[in-house]
């Protein structure tokens, strides 16, 4: 038989919907060849063997296992060939009353006692946990941060589910009374001689401990907040109390609610949650009893003993919880998400207290990332501000990082989303210049804002040189590789070997590659060494290797030193460093870094910053450091953009064709009434560094392009600025000036120093920038965005999108379908456009989800 | 996209769904995430999200979006706390260290904990596709869309694994009738 066939017949015995094809080709071999037939056999019997071992391994968290999945047809045998449904029960059930019976040796003979203790032991779990709760709850009040309040989340939904959740227990409840009962009579005969009076009495206790028990082990999310923390009396440890009146006098209390992956929310409880807590009548749900009838009080007094422990693992499982530190996490603008995340690590540290902390790796997710607030730019008049200055940013590793929050269903904190990047990150179809002379293109386009179609959005596109790989000057390249013990996860050192290996091939015998690593110590693991000796750096990059903590600085110096060795003005200098930014021992005070960076790019060697990894990122730094270093700054996430960055792009990142590059636009007010520029927020220069030279600004690398957005509201639109002055007494009336009577919309200033190879400055550019001008004429008509080209429809919804995400006033009414609408027309079939669609959804339906 | 309050909240729809599916699921994201806390709050999300799809849209691939969720839940859940294994990585057979030896369970009387700690012997991505084909019941297209594998991978994959579970049965145990 050959190997093929054999996995057709597989499929074929495990049931698989085959092709016609297929099927014929089944049947030929069946009749053809006697092994194909017992080959299916024996396969459908290990598939029974297989399915029926599944069907009672356990359920995690549960005793004992449910034999529903079990019990399923089998979809590919006869039902004949399966074990006996109740045999199997049967089995198990003896099986517990024989736990039972080791559990307690002395049942047999004072068996009425033996309840009592065993009713008694599930209430003082109940009690621990109850107390754990009331302990978590009360630090919790003590220590939730100042500034962040109790998110009110809308807990419709979560509450049908509840109910559904508590609806569902009942009939568990119910559909298990007749083999509970079963059950209950073997343990009759076996192990009890129980007054049936004072049975009655006990079972009373036990059904409401087995209510309470059963909601918790099946909700073990929910903490339950008394008004009067009493938790005894949630425990029913107090029959004589009316438990339903101390409840439900508290109409609807806050509930704290540790769900799902550890957040704290706070919710208001489910009413129906409250009476089955503290139980009484479910009339509700509908289908409960009101009165529980024997068999119920025996099932459910048996339910108390059994999941009595399960609580108390729970409650003891939860020592798992990892260390959160709080101590980085700087977000100013509290919107929901920050607040819950916030209220989350509150949460989280708590309960580490409670727990002996043993966990491998105690650093936490987000809880120590960084990053910097953003300040939204508003509309400004031009009168007011006729100008507007950036500089240009080529980073993409804002888009990166933001993918990476959505992926793990995580809304980003608004100081992540960089619009610039978010657009950035994608590939134009903008015409490049020509020749190398002329490294910048400049392209701009109006349309109809999309979310306010009464504006103009304008849509600037630089565009840098595309060099020919061949074309490029040679590069002196050291690799700065962070190897202290957080890179350790598969997300990032092997990630930066992956890429490392990728860009190495790219190279030849006129370019030099070393290799310094840094963690406790840094170290030179790879002299500087032509690129050409592919094996020996290999080798080296093989030999890479995480442990330690990281002094980020000495790494760094001793980089530069390394890469001024073959420093040479014609090359493209460049220190590249591979990090997740945690830089934790020596140096750490960014300011110095920034400082140490910036003289290194004066002296010609410019850094990029290759940002991996999560958890313990510091974004913002990395970010600072790579702006003052003349470089560039990607976000590494997995091997497709690594590939991106260090081969598909591998020019741009490492060849700058121009540098401080600046732009300034000019607005008209005889047609322009105020204007914003979308993203770019930590870019903004005053108007007079345009002209100043010694203002640093952004590099833009071969074939970089970069995307910039202004929403511009036109004359004759009803229009008010946000915050109102009076109007001044000592001037004029603010109207525009007679030079404003041109048809010009606008003037976009570029400036850039060009390269110059065999100039004298060390790093081979330029030391005056040069100037270019394109006016813009106001348009008679402007386009409404459905006509405007693919990209420029796509560069407005990745700015939308970025908006959106950080909660921006000025796109609230535009919906996320309609973004989604406008990004899904104009993907072009590229790959990361239609990824970018599916971070849409991911958003939105978090967004709406936090809502 | 607007919330569909008609299609998001039916919750005799989202409760059957879970009674049916909840066992698996859980035992999936057991095996997953080795830790039952993730695997029961995986579990929850997952249908929370059901909550929230829009039934229309889901119905005809729903165990496969159970375990897809599920799935995508456990390793979020793993990747935020960076206890994320790549499941073919070395360090996968420590994982199954604490799961009983082949030689122990053929010492094991019943036949279930035979067979489950022979299974814990395969490789990761070997077990994996058989839960999800003999436990979940999904078919090799459900099965590859949740593990993110091609429909081709997953039918090596299950074959691979039924012939080297074949070869463990027969070794170690009685379980299975000598081919004629």
């Amino acid at each position: 038989m050959k190997p093929e066939d054999q996995s057709l017949l597989t499929a074929y015995a495990v049931g698989e919907d085959l092709s016609a094809e297929e099927r014929a080709h089944v049947a030929q071999l069946l009749r053809d060849d006697p092994e194909a037939a017992a080959f299916v056999e024996d396969a459908q019997q290990l598939g029974t063997l297989l399915h029926d071992a599944y069907g009672q391994e356990p359920v995690p968290g549960e005793e004992p296992p449910q034999a529903a999945a079990a019990e399923a047809p089998l979809p590919f045998m006869p039902s004949g060939k399966r074990r006996p449904e109740n045999e199997l029960t049967a089995e198990q059930r003896r099986a517990r009353v024989e736990a039972l019976k080791a559990k307690a040796p002395q049942l047999k003979r004072t068996p009425f006692l033996t309840y009592q203790a065993m009713i008694t032991a599930a209430a003082a779990c109940l009690v621990l946990v109850g107390l754990y709760y009331a302990m978590n709850i009360v630090q919790m009040l003590m220590e939730e941060p100042d500034d962040s309040e109790y998110v009110e989340v809308d807990m419709t939904k979560e509450e049908d589910l509840r109910k559904g959740q508590i609806a569902q227990i009942v009939e568990q409840i119910e559909a298990d009374e007749a083999r509970r009962q079963a059950e209950e009579d073997r343990l009759h005969e076996e192990l009890l001689a129980i007054d049936l009076d004072q049975e009655r009495e006990a079972a009373e206790a036990a059904q409401q401990d087995a209510l309470a028990v059963q909601t918790t082990a099946a909700l073990p999310q929910i903490e339950y907040r008394p008004t009067a923390p009493d938790p005894r009396r949630r425990l029913g440890m107090d029959p004589s109390t009316p438990l339903a009146s101390a409840d439900a006098s508290s109409s609807r209390p806050r509930v704290p609610i540790r769900p799902l992956n550890g957040r704290a929310t706070e919710s208001a409880a489910s009413p129906d949650l409250q009476a089955l807590t503290s139980g009484t009548t479910l009339a509700d749900t509908g289908n409960a009893p009101t009165k529980p009838t024997v068999p119920a009080e025996q099932a459910a007094r048996q339910q108390a003993v059994e999941r009595a422990p399960a609580v108390a693992q729970a409650a003891g499982s939860n020592g798992n919880h990892e260390v959160f530190e709080l101590n980085s996490f700087a977000v100013d603008t509290v919107h929901p998400a920050n607040a819950r995340q916030t209220a989350t690590l509150a949460g989280a540290r708590l309960e580490t207290r409670m727990s002996d902390v043993a966990a491998p790796i105690t650093v936490a997710p987000t809880s120590r990332e960084a990053y910097d607030s953003i300040q939204e730019a508003d509309f400004v008049s031009p009168l007011d501000q006729p100008l507007s200055t950036f500089s240009v940013d080529v980073d993409t590793a804002s888009y990166a990082n933001v993918r990476r929050f959505l992926e793990n269903g995580e809304l980003p904190p608004a100081g992540a989303v960089r619009i610039e990047e978010l657009l950035n990150y994608f590939n134009y179809h903008d015409a490049p210049p020509a020749s190398r002379d002329e490294p910048l293109a400049l392209h701009t386009d109006l349309a109809q804002a999309p979310w306010a179609p009464e504006h103009y959005l304008m849509r600037t596109a630089l565009k840098g040189y595309e060099m020919p790989w061949d074309e490029r000057p040679p590069a002196n390249l050291v690799f700065l590789v962070d190897v202290s013990g957080s890179m350790q996860s598969a997300n990032k050192l092997p990630l930066v070997k992956t890429g490392l290996r990728e860009l190495v091939r790219k190279l030849d015998e006129r370019d030099r590659v070393a290799i310094v690593t840094y963690a406790g110590n840094e170290r030179l693991a790879l002299p500087s060494t032509t690129a050409n000796n592919t094996e020996t750096i290999l080798h080296a990059i093989d030999q890479l290797g995480a442990g330690g903590s990281t002094n980020g600085a000495g790494g760094i110096r001793r980089a530069y030193e390394e890469a001024r060795k073959h420093l040479d003005p014609a090359h493209a200098n460049r220190v590249i460093l591979c990090s997740d930014g945690d830089f934790n021992v020596g140096m750490t005070n960014r300011s110095d870094l920034v400082d140490l960076v910036e003289q290194e790019a004066e002296s010609g060697v410019y850094l990029t910053i290759l940002g991996f990894g999560m958890g313990n990122y510091q974004d913002a730094m990395l970010e600072e450091i790579s702006n003052k270093g003349n470089g560039n700054y990607s976000y590494i996430d997995n091997e497709r953009e690594a590939r991106r960055i260090l081969v598909e792009r591998a020019a741009g990142t490492l060849v700058p064709i121009a540098k401080d590059v600046k732009i300034q636009v000019e607005f008209n007010p005889e047609h322009v009434q105020a204007y914003r520029l979308i993203g770019y927020e930590n870019r903004a220069l005053e108007a007079q560094d345009f002209n100043d030279d010694q203002k640093d600004a952004g590099e833009i690398g071969a074939g970089h392009q970069v995307i910039a957005l202004y929403e511009i509201v036109p004359t004759g639109v009803d229009w008010q600025p946000s915050g109102q002055v009076d109007d001044l007494k000592y001037q004029a009336p603010r109207e525009a000036p007679e030079a404003a009577h041109s048809d010009e919309l606008l003037t976009v200033k570029l400036r850039y120093k060009p390269a110059e190879p065999k100039g004298d400055t060390a790093d081979g550019f330029s030391e005056t920038s040069v100037k270019r001008e394109f006016a813009v004429q106001a348009p008679e008509q402007v386009p409404a965005m459905g006509e405007a080209s693919e990209d420029f429809r796509f560069s407005a919804a990745v700015a939308g999108f970025g908006l959106k995400l950080r909660d921006s006033d000025t796109v609230a009414d535009w919906s996320w379908s309609r973004l989604r609408r406008l990004a899904s027309g104009a993907t072009a079939g590229e790959n990361e456009r239609e990824d970018f669609v599916q971070l849409i959804d991911e958003a939105s339906e978090l967004k709406r989800s936090a809502e | 996209m607007e919330p569909d309050p008609a299609a998001a909240n039916d919750p005799a729809w989202a409760q059957a769904l879970f009674a049916e599916h909840r066992p698996a699921l859980l035992r999936y994201a057991h095996s997953l995430a080795h830790d039952p806390e993730v695997a029961a709050d995986a579990v929850q999300e997952t249908f929370l999200r059901l909550c929230r799809e829009e039934r229309a849209k889901l119905e005809p691939r729903i165990p496969a979006w159970l375990f897809t969720v599920c799935r995508s839940r456990v390793f979020d859940h793993l990747r935020r706390h960076q206890r994320m294994n790549p499941l073919e990585a070395p360090t996968a057979d420590r994982l199954t260290d604490d799961e009983p030896s082949p030689a122990r369970a053929a010492e094991a009387s019943d036949t279930a904990t035979q067979v489950l700690a022979l299974i814990a012997s395969l490789p990761p991505a070997h077990q994996e596709v058989l839960r999800l084909k003999f436990q979940a019941g999904l078919s090799y297209r459900e099965i590859a869309d949740t593990t993110q594998k091609t429909v081709n991978h997953v039918g090596v994959l299950l074959h691979q694994a039924l012939q080297r579970l074949r070869e463990q049965v027969r070794s170690q145990t009685d379980l299975l009738p000598t081919p004629r």
